[in-house]
C-alpha cells in the first residue's frame, strides 16, 4: 500500500478539497502508520496549542534598562580607547619615521632640522613684527587695550581648548554614574 | 497567541524611533512576554531565554532607525529574537555550555499561580523542551512561530528571512521529527522511521 499523497497531506496540513478529504479519511482507515501519524500529530499539536505562554521573572524591564546602561558605558569606554590607541599609534609611527629618518642619514636629517627650526623662527618673527605693526597703527589707547584682549584671548583660546579636550575625554571613559555620557 | 500591535503600541514606536528611551521600555514591557517565550521554546533553558529576551530589545533599540514602520513591529522583534536564538542554537555545537541536556530550571507561567499549577507548567514545558529537541534550529523557529504565534507560512518566510517554499520543507521536517518522537515517548510500539521515510512505501 503506498502511503502517498496521504502522508505528505498529513504532514503539510494544507487545505483539502473534499475529495482529497475523503480519500485520506479512507487511507487512514485502512493504513494502520498514516493512522499512527495522524494521531501522534494531532497529539502534538494539541499539546503545542495549548500549552502557556511562558514569562520571564518579574523585573524584566529594569533588568532590560540595567543592561543597556552597562552597554552604553562599555561602548562609550571602548570608543574612547580606540580613540586614544588610534592617537598613540599615530605618534609611535611619526615617532618610528623620525628615529629612522636620523639612524639613515644622521647629517642630513640635522642640516634639515636646522632649515625647518630657522624656517619657523624667521614665521615666528614676521608673525610678531606684522602684529606689532597693526597694534602700533591704532591710536594710543586703543592699541595698549588691543594688546591686552588679544593676550588674554589667547590664553582663553588655549585654556579652552584643553578644557574641551579634558571634559571630552572625562565624559566619554568614565561610566555613567560618575558623570559619562547617558 | 497572535501578538497584537495596537493605536497606542504605533505611537510608542514612533516616539522610540525619535529618540524617547521611555517610549521604547513601555514597549519593552509590552512585548516581553512573546520575545520571552519564543526565546524559552527555541533555547528550552530560563537563563539563555532570559539573555536572548534581553539581547533582542537591546539590538531593536540599537536598530531602531532601520526599522520599516510599514512592517508590524511584533513581526520585527520576533525576526530579531529568532535569528539570535537560530545562532546561539549553531554556537552550542561549538561549546561545552549546559545546553539543553541539563535545562536549568524553568520558571512558572504565571507568578500568581499554586505551586501545583506551577509544577504542571513546568512539567509540559520540559515535555515540549524534550519533545523540540530533535529539531534543527530553523525547524525550531518555524515550528515554534506556527504553534504559538499563529502565523502563516508567508509570515514566517519573512520574520526567518526565507522562501514560502524553505518554511513547507521545514514544516513537514519538523512534524515527521515531532510525530516520531511523541509515538517514542509512549508506550506502544514507534513508528518504524524507515517506512515513513521512503516516499511510497508499500
Amino acid at each position: 500500500m503506498s502511503h502517498q499523497p496521504f502522508e505528505a497531506w498529513l504532514l503539510m496540513r494544507d487545505e483539502l478539497t473534499p475529495d482529497e478529504s475523503g480519500r485520506l479519511r479512507a487511507h487512514l482507515d485502512e493504513c494502520g502508520p498514516c493512522a499512527a501519524l495522524a494521531g501522534a500529530l494531532e497529539e502534538v499539536e494539541a499539546e503545542f496549542r495549548t500549552a502557556e505562554s511562558l514569562r520571564p521573572a518579574p523585573g524584566f524591564t529594569a533588568r532590560w534598562r540595567a543592561r543597556m546602561e552597562g552597554a552604553s558605558e562599555r561602548r562609550a569606554v571602548r570608543q574612547a580607547w580606540s580613540a586614544l590607541g588610534l592617537m598613540a599609534g599615530m605618534a609611535v609611527s611619526l615617532l618610528a619615521l623620525l628615529v629612522a629618518g636620523v639612524l639613515g642619514s644622521p647629517a642630513d636629517w640635522a642640516a634639515g632640522g636646522l632649515r625647518t627650526l630657522a624656517g619657523w623662527i624667521a614665521d615666528a618673527r614676521l608673525v610678531w613684527g606684522l602684529a606689532g605693526a597693526f597694534v602700533g597703527s591704532l591710536p594710543e589707547p586703543i592699541s595698549i587695550a588691543s594688546g591686552m584682549a588679544l593676550a588674554l584671548g589667547l590664553m582663553a583660546a588655549t585654556v579652552g581648548l584643553a578644557g574641551a579636550w579634558f571634559i571630552t575625554m572625562h565624559r566619554f571613559a568614565l561610566p555613567v554614574h560618575r558623570g559619562g555620557v547617558r | 497567541m497572535r501578538v497584537t500591535f495596537g493605536q497606542s503600541e504605533a505611537e510608542w514606536v514612533a516616539r522610540a524611533r525619535a529618540g524617547d528611551g521611555e517610549a521604547f521600555a513601555r514597549l519593552v514591557e509590552t512585548f516581553q512576554v512573546p520575545v520571552y517565550n519564543l526565546c524559552s521554546r527555541m533555547l528550552g533553558d530560563a537563563g539563555e531565554a532570559e539573555d536572548a529576551a534581553q539581547e533582542t530589545f537591546l539590538r531593536a533599540f540599537r536598530n531602531l532607525k532601520r526599522y520599516d514602520p510599514q512592517r508590524p513591529f511584533p513581526t520585527w522583534l520576533l525576526s530579531i529574537a529568532s535569528h539570535y536564538c537560530i545562532d546561539m542554537i549553531r554556537r552550542r555545537r561549538f561549546l561545552p555550555a549546559p545546553g539543553e541536556d541539563v535545562p536549568r530550571e524553568q520558571e512558572p507561567a504565571d507568578s500568581g499561580t499554586g505551586p501545583e499549577e506551577a509544577l504542571a507548567i513546568r512539567e509540559r514545558s520540559d515535555r515540549i523542551s524534550k519533545l523540540t529537541r530533535g529539531l534543527g534550529p530553523q525547524e525550531r523557529a518555524a515550528i515554534t512561530l506556527h504553534y504559538w504565534y499563529d502565523l502563516s507560512y508567508e509570515e514566517i518566510a519573512e520574520v526567518l528571512s526565507t522562501s514560502v517554499g524553505a518554511v513547507k520543507s521545514r514544516m513537514h521536517r519538523a512534524r515527521r521529527t515531532l510525530a516520531e518522537r511523541w509515538r517514542e515517548g509512549e508506550p506502544q510500539p514507534a513508528l518504524v522511521r524507515g517506512r515513513h521515510n521512503e516516499p511510497s512505501a508499500v
